[in-house]
């Protein structure tokens, strides 16, 4: 199997406010009108972050179930809240994903459709059936047709599934192995 | 009470695949027969330009076998490939295969002939058998292959072409075109998963019918026939079917109506005319002498065939070809047993909207172990192996009353040569278990003074037993057994139930068996649920397009209007849980539901909302985690402390508490999931490829 990877895990976090150089990064902003004192983010809180921040430009801003999507990706010690560097994370990966969509959506209808959806999956480097990509198409289309947010929600889940298929693969044979508590815990948690 | 759980579309797009590409020892990935590889052996004469010759099946007298011929005419065998026979003019196929190709030869194997013969009806089950591209001229090295199901696995045959004569002449079965040698070779490859030759000798039709399609199975004593049987019988024959029968026992003495005793028949085709004003249901059948019909009513010469109209008449044999027709009255009369081998089991029935679960398990007995005997031998029945079952809840459209559960037990020879094979009397036992008896690992001999609910009938001496009969959802035991106990074999259990199921054998039982129970409807539950249902098919019916279907825009609706309507500060059900709840619930991976997916779906809906409400103490219109984990529990879920607070936060967000949408799509969900690791698991783990995981975990 061959994985393709979104960059290298981000560098060990800071201390929210606690460095010059951070509260100048643009996207502080946005970040620390929502987050308050705790310097964390909820669910609720990023999609209001999101949408302040016109994120989604012409398109619809992000459902809530999306958001906890989000915070499911990059949350890694299992609080289900976002600090600023998983913030700072997010919004890179949302940029590049934004930018791919509107290169297949060209007449910015804010939609596309499956062949399209198809195309940009296997051009991010997922190797999937036709089954296992046909299902997926079904799962996250309306009237035939891709919105944005429900694009990001594809996306943000592949991401983390392989994520998590690949670290049950360390010899990279193709095959993950879960008991069931870890089973239930990976595929509940997304 | 919570309703059964229903199977996730593309688990059981998982499982079929996984049957499908099967690994070692299915139909399109068989194992190699003695190891023998037919495209390595091939691709290695045709560069040495080598003539094959087996070592495996020699072509002298071990593989013709002791016994068959006497010596004096033993020694007069020759060996020899059909291009020595008929240089120039022989053909592994002349025109078709066809069932008037061969007579039988020296062998008493017509069991195995009459197979062939209907083979030859069902071209795609004799490509399984006679693989494709295959020539006495192209590319021609003297090697051929043949494939067959023996006691669960696929294997490929490897022959050489040489075969036994004696002043040129074929000693075995015989083409009728001289020149045409397919039914020959067959011959030969299945000699030598026999043994040999004389290992052939005498069998049952219903043998070599499995072992030519790894089908399902079905064995009538024409004295006690279902009373559809030919509806059974016409059914069959509009799928991939072998149908075989035997005539009373005896020597293949000819009676005075033509039929021969003591011999196997194929049944080529079921077919009803009109004789004069009255219907006239005929079955036709071919003898495998290639000769020797039934000449009563409706035979070759019989004048009933003057009441039939032109179109009928068309059916009317002529050639003394060992082929005829008679009435299903005398062909109940005149033989004595009828076996069916067909890929779809939709034949069991009438109506084919129902699918079938097959599941199959290898099992021994094996003396001082696991040898129990049966039920005469109190004391060591209960150590036979023991299979539990659980059979789940049908869709109503399907229960007609009939019979759902087909069980089969077959044992597996401990010689490779079938004369010597040792058949014990088998049979088997089912058990009901109630609800306080559920346990882990075997059930002691105290379990079994109950009665069983069905048992295999009389312990046979064959190779294999079967019984289609009827049971009702609920938890049971199979236990196998062989009649005296201390008997040494291997046997392959299968059942096949229009039910879902889940069977495990008593050493792989373990505590996830219980996570997603089944608890049973009371009889005045049944009336209030059928009520129920009533309103859910209006819903259904009020909603759903022109095209009978609800999609997850229309879910949503039918939520918001019907399930929270008037409820204060509800959030709603978001379009994407309206989608997940659709992929758990849609069995063809369509995106949308159907009528009886709907009714299902919201029946468990329901369901959680009670259960939400009734754990809801505060009546605050939230869970907290406590109230959670008891809602979970009501379920049949239990959760560890990790993933419980995990789900608290993963579907409670900032709040962490659980609304009523998000208990509904967490228990959805993690039953979905549960069921999933159910299905896939083997020994306590599920391994998944990443189509699978990504497939299974997207779509949900």
């Amino acid at each position: 199997m061959n994985y393709q990877g979104y960059g290298a895990p981000p560098a060990a976090g800071g201390y929210p406010g606690g460095f010059p150089g951070q509260q100048q990064d643009p996207l502080y902003g946005y970040f620390t009108a929502i987050a308050g004192q705790d310097g964390q983010i909820s669910a609720e809180e990023l999609q209001a972050c999101l949408t302040q921040a016109n994120f989604s430009g012409g398109y619809r801003p992000f459902n809530l179930e999306t958001c906890r999507l989000m915070i499911s990706m990059l949350d890694r010690d299992m609080s289900y809240s976002m600090g600023f560097n998983e913030f700072k994370e997010l919004w890179a990966v949302l940029n590049g994903w934004k930018q791919h969509f509107m290169s297949i959506d060209r007449d910015m209808s804010g939609t596309v459709d499956p062949q399209e959806m198809n195309q940009a999956i296997s051009s991010m480097g997922y190797r999937l059936s036709p089954q296992a990509m046909n299902s997926i198409i079904k799962r996250y289309s309306s009237q035939g047709k891709i919105t944005f947010d429900d694009y990001v929600a594809c996306c943000v889940k592949l991401r983390s599934l392989t994520d998590v298929f690949r670290k049950r693969d360390q010899a990279q044979q193709g095959m993950a192995t879960f008991q069931y508590d870890d089973f239930i815990h990976c595929t509940m948690s997304i | 009470m919570p309703p059964p759980v229903v199977p996730h579309g593309m688990c059981l797009k998982v499982m079929n695949d996984r049957n499908m590409k099967g690994g070692m020892g299915s139909d399109t990935n068989p194992l190699k027969f003695m190891d023998q590889d037919y495209n390595f052996l091939q691709d290695y004469c045709l560069k040495t330009r080598q003539r094959f010759v087996d070592e495996f099946f020699p072509p002298d007298l071990r593989s013709i076998g002791e016994g068959l011929l006497k010596p004096e005419v033993m020694a007069r065998v020759e060996w020899i490939r059909p291009t020595k026979l008929y240089p120039e003019a022989a053909e592994f196929v002349v025109d078709t295969v066809s069932r008037f190709d061969y007579a039988q030869g020296f062998i008493g194997n017509c069991w195995f002939l009459a197979s062939v013969g209907a083979l030859t009806f069902q071209s795609k089950l004799l490509q399984k058998v006679v693989p494709d591209g295959q020539s006495l001229r192209h590319n021609y090295t003297g090697l051929f292959h043949f494939r067959f199901w023996r006691f669960g696995k696929w294997f490929d045959v490897v022959i050489d072409d040489k075969l036994p004569t004696i002043n040129r002449q074929l000693i075995f079965v015989k083409s009728k075109t001289y020149n045409e040698f397919w039914p020959a070779l067959l011959e030969k490859a299945y000699a030598k998963v026999c043994g040999s030759y004389a290992d052939m000798h005498t069998g049952r039709v219903s043998e070599a019918l499995l072992d030519f399609t790894g089908g399902v199975h079905m064995h009538y004593d024409l004295k006690t026939a279902p009373t559809d049987l030919w509806e059974i019988m016409y059914r069959a024959s509009q799928s991939e079917v072998l149908m075989g029968c035997e005539s009373p026992a005896g020597n293949e003495e000819r009676l005075p109506n033509g039929i021969v005793l003591g011999h196997a028949y194929t049944v080529t085709k079921v077919y009803q005319v009109m004789s004069g004003r009255n219907p006239v249901q005929l079955v036709r059948l071919f003898n495998p002498w290639g000769d020797s019909e039934w000449n009563g009513d409706w035979s070759d010469n019989s004048p009933l065939w003057n009441t039939v109209d032109d179109e009928d008449r068309k059916q009317l044999l002529v050639s003394d070809n060992g082929e005829f027709w008679m009435s299903m009255k005398d062909f109940l009369r005149t033989f004595d047993n009828m076996d069916i081998c067909c890929n779809c089991p939709d034949f069991l029935e009438g109506k084919s909207a129902c699918k079938w679960t097959s599941k199959s398990h290898n099992g021994s007995w094996v003396p001082g172990s696991t040898a129990g005997g049966c039920m005469n031998h109190p004391d060591t029945f209960c150590t036979n192996p023991q299979f539990w079952l659980r059979i789940n809840e049908m869709d109503k459209t399907c229960d007609q009353g009939q019979n759902n559960v087909l069980v089969s037990l077959i044992q597996k020879p401990d010689k490779r040569n079938r004369r010597l094979a040792q058949h014990h009397g088998i049979g088997f036992c089912v058990f009901a278990v109630p609800p306080e008896m559920r346990s882990e690992g075997k059930f002691r001999s105290s379990f079994f003074n109950r009665k069983p609910v069905v048992t295999s009938g009389n312990f046979q001496d064959a190779r294999q037993v079967m019984k289609f009969f009827r049971l009702e959802p609920g938890e049971y035991l199979i236990v196998p057994s062989t009649y005296l106990p201390n008997k040494n074999a291997d046997f392959i259990l299968s059942i096949l139930c229009k039910n879902d199921i889940q069977i495990q054998k008593d050493t792989e039982r373990t505590e996830k068996d219980f996570l997603v129970d089944l608890i049973g409807v009371s009889e005045s539950g049944c009336t209030e649920k059928e009520d129920e249902e009533s309103k859910t098919k209006f819903l259904f019916r009020q909603y759903s397009d022109q095209y009978k279907v609800v999609d997850a825009e229309k879910l949503q609706q039918i939520l918001h209007e019907n399930l929270l309507r008037g409820r204060k500060n509800a959030e709603g059900f978001g379009l994407d849980s309206c989608r997940s709840m659709i992929a758990m619930s849609d069995f063809c991976v369509t995106g949308r539901l159907q009528g009886s997916e709907f009714v299902r779906l919201w029946d468990r809906i329901t369901t959680y909302r009670d259960i939400f409400y009734n754990m809801d103490s505060s009546k605050d219109g939230v869970l907290s985690l406590n109230e959670l984990q008891n809602a979970l529990e009501k379920t049949g879920l239990h959760l560890n402390e990790d993933i419980l607070n995990l789900m608290v936060v993963r579907y409670g967000g900032a709040s962490e508490q659980i609304s009523l949408e998000g208990f509904i799509c967490l228990v959805m969900r993690l039953n979905c999931m549960a069921s999933i690791f159910q299905k896939l698991c083997e020994n306590g783990k599920i391994s998944l490829d990443e189509s699978e995981w990504i497939g299974l975990t997207m779509y949900s």
